[in-house]
């Protein structure tokens, strides 16, 4: 009795108005699994995160979730998919800075700033710069001093052009002005490139503190707003010299739905992402895998993923991408 | 007796045209990717940091490959035949619609209708064996993939297991 | 690290650690197996299960499901000439004609037999020589990587059967195919004329089981099929008799040494050792003039150091705490998740759990044997399937497979065009080999050859000076690649004697 009037319930809120169709939708959102899509391949950084974060996701939600991958074209193609899908809330993207404000302002896609519903902000991690621990270099002075001495001689690398790797020499390069005096070498993926900076053909890279600490490297500045808890003496770029907005950068990646979903199933979404982030278990995962945690509801994660847009774009022209 | 030669003539240049079509073919296509990188679109950055500074290497040594290769294919005497061509086509053009069909309905029943094309068209009759075959096999991979493995493969728009 | 042995063989040997070791390394070999399921697929798949197991038996795991892909990758390509993974393709050449000819069951012998000497070789050099080997690795710059895909690439006059010029140019198309996509020095787009999905460039295994998996397919129904025969007759691996070896134990044993050899080094992979090590086996072999015709050498040298490999790729990992390729950033990143944090005190602050991983890789390597012929004893009767019906499995095996490589549709429409594409090919006399040579070899020749210029401020003559190895496999090369061009000019000469 009681399904056939929430049947009738549902039948006669589809006639009456958009809004209360809406919420009946919401109510039993989510009647199917939930796809997680990672735009990498599966493995990497995002995925890996991503996989800690589906379950305890699905039991937030009380329904199920899972992570499928679409890799290719920097994740521009993952996103690309996703941005021509129905805003159901059945589809949902894991993207990153990179992904969603860096690529489509460089590449050709077929997706902007305007494809999305940002649902929550999951992590976001401060980038350093930093070189081999047997180099010369201990601060940026004296790197600065080493670049206008001989100019062209020093090479700093990344894990492709547009890549967070990449951005962050370029912020620490153009922020201090000696740019136009060393070279770029992008790589592969980051792998190839710290082994390239253990071997010496690179001097500077730059990266998330959990990448740093593989290596046998030496931090010269970080990227965030405070000194790092575990670095006490590396100076932020603001410290160093750096200013305003080329001395903050975050590698964060956050959910996001293709434009137009209904309201109350993002803000459905958004609060069972911020259980699932405070919850116990992502807690510890989050702590084993040195991830920053940073959640920012629905509304917050809108307003600045709109301002890291408009800020990253000075960054590319000073790559010159 | 005077259409001898004429038939002569119009086999041998089947047969020249039948050896040589696919360099040809490529040298063609050789020469217009090349002329393609020409195009002022890329950024000249020059030597090595130019995009189509690797592709060209690659392209001029395509163009010159090509040529001998028409040239090989002209002096050559090898005479092929005797092909299905209709079962490639169809299977071809099955193939093309599978993977066109597998997003939209799903991976299930687009390998069902894929299976049973195939094997009509390679000679099957029996519907027994044909209906086992297209039921079981796609739906034990269904099964593995996306309710053991939970890897899902693409599901059909009317319920989301199948 | 012996100090810490006894404590490390008391974890293995417990009824969890050897559990771990029979499982992982049986699904490996049965994921392996399954085409397009490659290693990265199937450690990726395996790791939320490990996350709830203890430190050791976690990446025990892993390395089992690794290892046990890769040798079960090779079954697909010799049973049904679809390679699991690109790094199999080698063994297609001479696998699958074996395999046609009715020596299936042998076919696998070889393989498996080359398979265990490779992985075996390569664990104890892990075991014995990881640090010194990560040390020399460092020595590979852009402009010495450079030199060695060079030397990969003159891999293809071997592979080009028939006609050395389409060879040449199968090779030259696989080259231009990996250039399709993002430019990997300035993130432009090549090639794609306005059509977006191009950006992603022409995935490598898609176009692998297109241009052998699909095209046989259709090369298969382009003849007339017999209705009632199987496609293949298998039964079971035939190992192969002790007598059966004379004269290929220096070939197997060469094979070993490039596939460790190239493993330790960045950036080139087990489909690069696959190839060089064939085409050095065809050099030198007796049989040369039997390779691709379902020749044991080819088979020996190919499976020998694809396997070799996978012990190499541990070492800058365990190391240095770098991964080689993806499937050792995954076991980093669970060795994470254990509270392990990697890096070059990896080996020293861990010694008991890298004593465990080593003796580990060292058993699965063992166990590969009795291991792989209980798996395919058992799949044997699933391959009695008439032709048409086989023909049919295959083509969806391949959809799978491409569909899950990184879940892109386009892939799905460049394996099919790469079919019927290849399919053509071969018709007018175009071996393939050379072509997935050149998409191996493509993105790593393009990219150490543009840093090589931008460090040496765009001088080629600089690699020259200064690059003693570059020096070296650059003269190599030059080497190989006039060997055909010797051997024509002195059949010449004892004609007109």
């Amino acid at each position: 009795m009681n399904k056939i009037f929430g049947s009738a319930c549902v039948a006669m809120s589809l006639v009456c108005a958009v809004g209360a169709l809406g919420t009946a939708y919401a109510d039993e959102f989510p009647q199917r699994p939930i796809n997680l899509v990672a735009p990498f391949n599966a493995g990497g950084g995002t995925d890996l995160l991503l996989r800690g974060f589906a379950p305890h996701f699905a039991a937030a939600l009380d329904g199920d979730a899972y992570v499928s991958n679409m890799a290719g074209g920097s994740g521009t193609v993952g996103a690309a998919a996703l941005a021509q899908q129905k805003p159901d809330g059945y589809q949902l993207g894991y993207w990153s800075i990179t992904v969603s404000t860096i690529q489509p302002q460089i590449k050709d896609v077929p997706y902007d700033v305007d494809s999305w519903t940002p649902i929550c902000s999951v992590a976001a991690s401060p980038t350093l710069l930093f070189v081999n621990a047997d180099s010369p270099f201990t601060s940026m002075d004296d790197v600065v001093a080493a670049v206008n001495e001989e100019p062209g001689k020093y090479l700093f690398g990344s894990s492709g052009p547009g890549a967070m790797t990449h951005l962050t020499t370029v912020a620490a390069f153009e922020g201090l002005g000696i740019m136009d005096k060393m070279k770029h070498l992008p790589f592969q993926g980051s792998g190839p490139a710290l082994q390239a900076m253990a071997a010496g053909t690179i001097q500077f890279f730059g990266d998330t503190e959990i990448l740093m600490t593989k290596g046998d490297f030496r931090p010269l500045m970080v990227f965030n707003d405070t000194r790092l808890e575990s670095f006490p003496d590396v100076p932020t770029a603001a410290e160093a010299g750096i200013e305003a907005p080329l001395d903050e950068l975050y590698l964060w990646g956050g959910l996001f739905a293709p434009a137009g979903l209904d309201a109350a199933v993002a803000e459905k979404l958004s609060s069972a992402c911020e259980t699932a982030v405070n919850s116990e278990g992502f807690q510890e995962f989050a702590a084993k895998t040195n991830t920053v945690i940073d959640f920012k509801n629905a509304g917050e994660f809108e307003t600045f993923f709109r301002a890291q847009y408009e800020a990253n774009a000075m960054i590319i022209d000073a790559a010159g991408l | 007796m005077r259409a001898y030669p004429r038939l002569a003539n119009m086999n041998i240049a089947g047969s020249l045209i039948e050896r040589s079509w696919l360099s040809l073919l490529l040298l063609i296509a050789g020469c217009a990717l090349f002329a393609s990188t020409l195009n002022a679109s890329y950024a000249d950055l020059g030597g090595a940091f130019s995009p189509v500074f690797f592709p060209r290497i690659i392209l001029a040594g395509w163009i010159v490959l090509a040529i001998m290769s028409l040239f090989a294919d002209i002096l050559s005497t090898n005479r092929q035949g005797g092909e299905q061509w209709l079962t490639v086509a169809i299977i071809s053009i099955s193939l093309f619609a599978y993977i066109e069909l597998m997003p939209v309905v799903g991976f299930f029943l687009s390998s069902t209708v894929f299976a049973i094309v195939v094997l009509l068209s390679t000679g099957q009759r029996k519907a027994i064996d044909i209906g086992l075959f297209a039921v079981l096999v796609p739906g034990t991979l269904l099964i593995l993939f996306n309710h053991v493995l939970t890897m899902p493969l693409p599901v059909s728009p009317f319920v989301w297991w199948l | 690290m012996l100090g810490s042995l006894p404590e490390a063989l008391s974890i293995l040997f417990s009824l969890q650690g050897i559990s771990v070791l029979l499982l992982g390394t049986t699904l490996g070999i049965v994921m392996g197996a399954l085409p397009g399921i490659g290693s990265t697929v199937a450690v990726a798949m395996i790791l939320p299960f490990t996350l709830t197991m203890e430190q050791a038996p976690a990446i025990m795991l892993l390395i089992a499901i690794y290892a046990g892909s890769v040798y079960g990758g090779s079954v697909s390509a010799i049973l049904i000439n679809t390679p699991g993974t690109p790094q199999s393709a080698a063994t297609c050449l001479d696998g699958y004609p074996m395999a046609q000819r009715g020596e299936a069951g042998k076919a696998l012998g070889w393989s498996t037999v080359a398979s265990v000497c490779g992985g075996l070789a390569s664990a104890l050099l892990l075991i014995f020589a990881a640090p010194q080997l990560a040390a020399f690795a460092l020595n590979f710059g852009p402009i010495e990587t450079f030199s060695l895909v060079l030397l990969g690439l003159t891999c293809i006059v071997s592979v080009s059967e028939g006609s050395l010029v389409k060879g040449l140019l199968a090779g030259m198309l696989g080259l231009f195919l990996s250039t399709v996509g993002g430019d990997p020095i300035t993130g432009e787009a090549r090639f794609t004329f306005g059509y977006f999905p191009l950006i992603s460039g022409f995935n490598l295994l898609a176009v692998v089981i297109g241009v052998f998996a699909l095209s046989e397919v259709l090369t298969r129904v382009s003849q007339k099929i017999d209705s009632t025969r199987a496609l293949v007759t298998f039964s079971g691996i035939v190992l192969p008799r002790l007598s059966e070896w004379k004269g290929r134990v220096g070939n197997l044993i060469k094979s070993v040494a490039i596939g460790c050899g190239i493993g330790v080094l960045p950036g080139t992979g087990a489909a690069t050792a696959a190839f060089i090590s064939y085409a050095e086996a065809k050099r030198s072999s007796p049989r040369a003039s039997e390779f691709g015709k379902g020749e044991p050498d080819g088979l020996v040298a190919s499976e020998a150091a694809n396997n070799a490999v996978t012990g190499g790729a541990l070492i800058p990992t365990m190391a240095l705490g770098i991964p080689g390729d993806a499937v050792t950033a995954v076991m980093l990143a669970t060795l994470t998740l254990h509270g392990v944090s990697p890096g070059v005190r990896l080996m020293t602050d861990n010694p008991v759990l890298i004593a465990a991983i080593f003796t580990g890789f060292l058993i699965i390597n063992l166990l590969l044997l009795p291991l792989g012929m209980l798996v395919s004893k058992i799949a044997a009767p699933l391959l009695r399937m008439r032709e048409s019906f086989m023909l049919a499995a295959i083509a969806i095996l391949c959809v799978i497979g491409v569909y899950f490589v990184r879940g892109n549709p386009f892939d799905l429409l460049i394996m099919v065009c790469a079919g019927i594409v290849g399919f053509l090919l071969r018709r007018q006399g175009f071996p393939m080999p050379p072509l997935v040579i050149g998409m191996v070899l493509g993105p790593t020749l393009e990219i150490s050859l543009r840093q090589g210029l931008i460090i040496t401020d765009g001088s080629f003559a600089a690699f020259f000076t200064g690059h003693p190895i570059a020096l070296f496999l650059i003269v190599a090369a030059a080497g190989m690649l006039s060997l055909p061009l010797i051997r024509f000019l002195r059949a010449r000469r004892l004609k007109s004697a």
